[in-house]
């Protein structure tokens, strides 16, 4: 039996000295102080518990929030990617939109003007007002207005060997016109 | 020297006998004028043989724009020409027979066998440039390129 018990009993029997009686105050005081201490420490338990628990739980809602986060961001990117695989994106589309807005004239002259059935043809416009100066044939050129069967037959390389020019029509026209058509055509 | 001679008449013989056959074929049509030029000095010592064939009216223009295959003008184009502008085209088509795209060998047009063709479609007329070497392709390509660039810087 411990000293508080043997006092407490005695205590219920009336039997204490004054000296006895304060001892035992100190030890209930004691008691109560280690109850006290005791209840404490279980509150402080259950609160580290509440806490752990709180915190494991906070830990567990923290990472399940991650992972989905996580997630919800892979498949929002999985979406983006498939969206920039399979159709651009709509600002894209606006920009471009923006951008072949004003389709203007000029635009349009330059794709007809390229529409030409051959890839090989090339069209362009002469300004009327530009004209080609009139050039004087080079005096060693030879022309006749001749059938193209006497043409061949005349076919001989001149003195300094350059070849003679021979103009040949099928119907009334100067050799000389025929020559400066073909270099106004060059030469506009 | 004699070799020399001979070579250089037969092979102006063979280059006129396709200019011959291209006026033949149209000599005698009564709305297209044809004329045939023989030894064309482009520059110092370079010749080409040019053929113009010129619609007298519009039935030969239709004709022509049917036998070269000619791409039909834009109502802007056309438009234009009302005004007083014209409208040229440059293509290259087979030599042996201008009606007829340009030979490819290798993916690549055979410059060898291909003529050369300006069209004036406000005068209605078409030039025909055939050359026989490739010093006379340069030399045309070279008019038809400073034409196109003198066009564009207008």
């Amino acid at each position: 039996m411990s000293t508080l018990d043997n006092l407490l009993r005695r205590h219920e029997e009336g039997t204490l000295s004054h000296e006895e009686l304060e001892q035992l105050n100190q030890l209930t005081h004691r008691d109560q102080v280690l109850q006290a201490a005791i209840q404490r420490a279980g509150h402080i338990r259950r609160r580290r518990r509440i806490g752990v628990t709180s915190f494991a739980s906070i830990i567990l809602v923290a990472g399940i929030f991650i992972f989905t986060q996580n997630s919800v961001n892979d498949s929002i990117s999985d979406s983006s990617t498939m969206a920039q695989a399979d159709v651009p994106p709509t600002t894209d589309i606006l920009t471009d939109n923006d951008v072949s807005l004003p389709t203007t004239p000029a635009q349009i002259t330059l794709k007809e003007n390229a529409l030409p059935t051959s890839s090989d043809t090339h069209i362009d416009t002469i300004r009327p007002s530009v004209r080609p100066t009139p050039i004087s044939v080079t005096p060693t050129h030879k022309m006749e207005a001749a059938t193209i069967e006497t043409v061949i037959d005349e076919i001989e390389p001149s003195i300094d060997g350059m070849p003679e020019t021979i103009v040949a029509c099928n119907t009334q026209c100067s050799p000389d016109s025929v020559i400066n058509d073909i270099w106004k055509f060059l030469r506009t | 020297m004699k070799k020399i001679i001979l070579f250089i008449l037969a092979f102006s013989a063979t280059a006129a006998i396709a200019q011959t056959d291209l006026y033949k074929r149209y000599a005698n049509r009564t709305d297209i004028r044809v004329a045939s030029v023989t030894n064309f000095t482009l520059d110092t010592g370079i010749t080409a043989d040019v053929t113009l064939l010129e619609a007298i009216d519009d039935s030969g223009w239709q004709w022509l724009c049917t036998e070269f295959n000619l791409a039909d003008l834009s109502k802007e184009q056309e438009n234009q020409m009302k005004s007083g502008w014209d409208v040229a085209m440059f293509t290259q088509r087979s030599r042996q027979d201008p009606t007829q795209p340009a030979p490819v060998v290798n993916e690549h047009i055979d410059q060898q066998n291909s003529c050369y063709i300006g069209v004036s479609y406000l005068s209605r007329t078409l030039y025909i440039f055939c050359c026989s070497t490739e010093k006379q392709s340069d030399v045309v390509i070279a008019y038809l390129l400073r034409k196109m660039s003198s066009l564009n810087s207008q």
